[in-house]
């Protein structure tokens, strides 16, 4: 199990914002050792958001990018700067998840799974086909919740975070945040149970 | 449960984080027991953690991004602080200013030259070559245009590279290089190795292998010591696996690893147990798959390297 946030890498989090201010500042080198730094979890961000084998991950990561070195001027310290970046890209990948929904592009659907992958990624394929189809329920809940909802669901969910860790992201109250992830839990609950199929494969895996 | 962990959010966090205290795990077991929701919320998290977070060509995915930050950037920093910026208009504004007026006298002397030509119907017209009044400058002064574009583009099109049909090239900033003499420009490099890269994994998105290749190639060329040269060369591995020219793609591969660290020097053993499959020689591929399980047990790959090892091991090939 791998949680997004640990304690070391808090404390990187001043070396980074120092780095940061190097690459605003226009530093080429300082750039580098910025993205190579936050870029794994940008990519993590990205993937936990649309899925791994989604098709635009690439292309949203580069978003991303974009997004965060556009948004580094404006960054106070009001939370770390790993955060900083990680919720810019829950934001912009929760964005290109809409955007596509509401294309009604067809995409590849992560429940639908094949059976010969299931035989041979997975010592137990009840479990990894819940997972999936949770995970698959979650994204499609990323899309229909209210943003801020919606948000801090994935900051929590995709990455981790804890409520405090939310709040000082997003700048708001922690109560604040904490009823919105209780609004989302209740959604959860609500899409979670309305499917039969998905209620059924969670009570065979637990 | 721990002072700092006031909401069960928290706990569920660390939980996911395997950080818990036999306290903790008690109060996990109880909140899971006791709410549906927080149970949910639980299982939705563990179920992205199993997600895989790493990717063969991450180290690919994240030059982009460099490449990607460093052109956002580069224009930011050029910026000009206000009070520069009125100083350089009005400075720009009194230059177009005395431009009009010298298109002006110019033009008058042009016409007084005209009227003269004309009043003196022996005289040798220069006009009537179709050249201008200031004509009688050699040819080579000005600026041929095919020789002045081709001094941006030297570096590129007139690649080391044995590879035909090298990418086209955008050659737009290059007139002011041209050298006053006329003499041809030396091959110092004017493109620069990550604007290389950018070009040649430009190419290779659109699909022109072809010209990626040959991009890539001048970039290992100009800039054999460079970082980006450590990704193309796992770049230009995969195109001529792609290719199917695993003796090629051998040959970057290694090059690749003895240049490169950590998460790339997994792809790029990869890439060589790759070719040497190609290749057929299994007892190569075999040793350097053992290598990379046990440097990465678990790195992406590891899994199938785990299978690949079975099937070799079952004789099959």
């Amino acid at each position: 199990m791998l949680r997004l946030v640990r304690s070391q890498e808090v404390e990187r989090a001043d070396a980074l914002a120092e780095i940061a201010r190097a690459a605003v500042a226009g530093d080429a080198v300082a750039v580098r050792t910025f993205i190579l730094g936050i870029g794994p979890h940008l990519l993590r961000s990205v993937r936990r958001v649309l899925g791994s084998a989604h098709s635009d991950v690439d292309d949203v990561a580069q978003e991303c990018t974009v997004a965060v070195m556009d948004a580094l001027p404006t960054y106070r310290g009001q939370s770390t700067m790993l955060h900083f970046a990680c919720r810019i890209a829950v934001l912009t990948a929760m964005k290109a998840l809409r955007r596509e929904r509401a294309r009604k592009r067809p995409f590849l659907r992560e429940h639908e799974l094949e059976l010969d992958s299931l035989a041979s990624s997975a010592h137990h394929p009840e479990s990894e086909l819940s997972a999936r189809a949770t995970a698959a329920a979650l994204r499609d809940l990323l899309d229909r919740l209210p943003l801020e909802q919606a948000e801090a669901l994935a900051l929590h969910c995709a990455l981790g975070f804890s409520v405090a860790e939310i709040a000082s992201a997003c700048e708001a109250p922690a109560e604040t945040v904490r009823s919105r992830l209780r609004l989302a839990k209740h959604a959860l609950r609500a899409r979670i149970l309305g499917d039969p199929r998905l209620t059924e494969l969670l009570e065979e895996s637990s | 449960m721990r002072p700092e962990l006031e909401y069960v959010e928290d706990l569920l966090a660390r939980a996911r984080g395997g950080s818990l205290s036999d306290a903790e795990a008690r109060a996990l077991a109880d909140t899971l027991a006791g709410s549906l929701e927080d149970r949910l919320l639980y299982q939705v998290g563990c179920a992205l953690d199993a997600e895989p977070d790493l990717m063969p060509d991450d180290a690919l995915r994240l030059e982009r991004m460099v490449q990607i930050a460093r052109r956002r950037v580069a224009p930011r920093a050029s910026r000009l602080s206000r009070p520069k910026s009125v100083a350089l208009a009005v400075a720009a504004g009194m230059l177009l200013g005395a431009g009009v007026v010298s298109a002006f006298q110019i033009s008058m002397r042009w016409f007084s030259h005209r009227a003269e030509v004309v009043h003196a119907p022996h005289a040798p017209s220069a006009l009537a070559n179709g050249s201008t009044p200031n004509s009688e400058q050699p040819a080579s002064a000005v600026a041929p245009s095919e020789s002045a574009w081709a001094v941006d583009s030297a570096p590129i099109l007139a690649s080391a590279s044995p590879i035909v049909g090298a990418a086209p090239v955008r050659a737009s900033t290059a007139r002011a290089t041209e050298p006053e003499s006329g003499e041809p420009a030396a091959p110092t490099p004017s493109v620069s190795a990550a604007d290389l890269f950018a070009r040649a994994s430009g190419a290779r998105v659109r699909g022109d292998e072809t010209g990626a290749i040959a991009l890539y190639r001048q970039l290992e060329a100009l800039y054999p010591e460079s970082t980006e040269t450590a990704t193309a060369r796992q770049a230009l591995g995969m195109l001529y696996l792609q290719r199917d020219r695993p003796e090629l793609a051998l040959h970057e591969f290694a090059a690749a690893r003895a240049t490169t660290a950590s998460l790339a020097r997994a792809d790029s053993l990869w890439g060589e147990a790759l070719a040497l499959a190609k290749l057929g020689r299994n007892a190569e591929e075999r040793s350097t798959l053992a290598a990379l399980l046990a440097e990465y047990p678990t790195s992406a790959y590891a899994e199938a390297v785990r299978k690949r090892l079975t099937l070799l091991d079952s004789g099959a090939r």
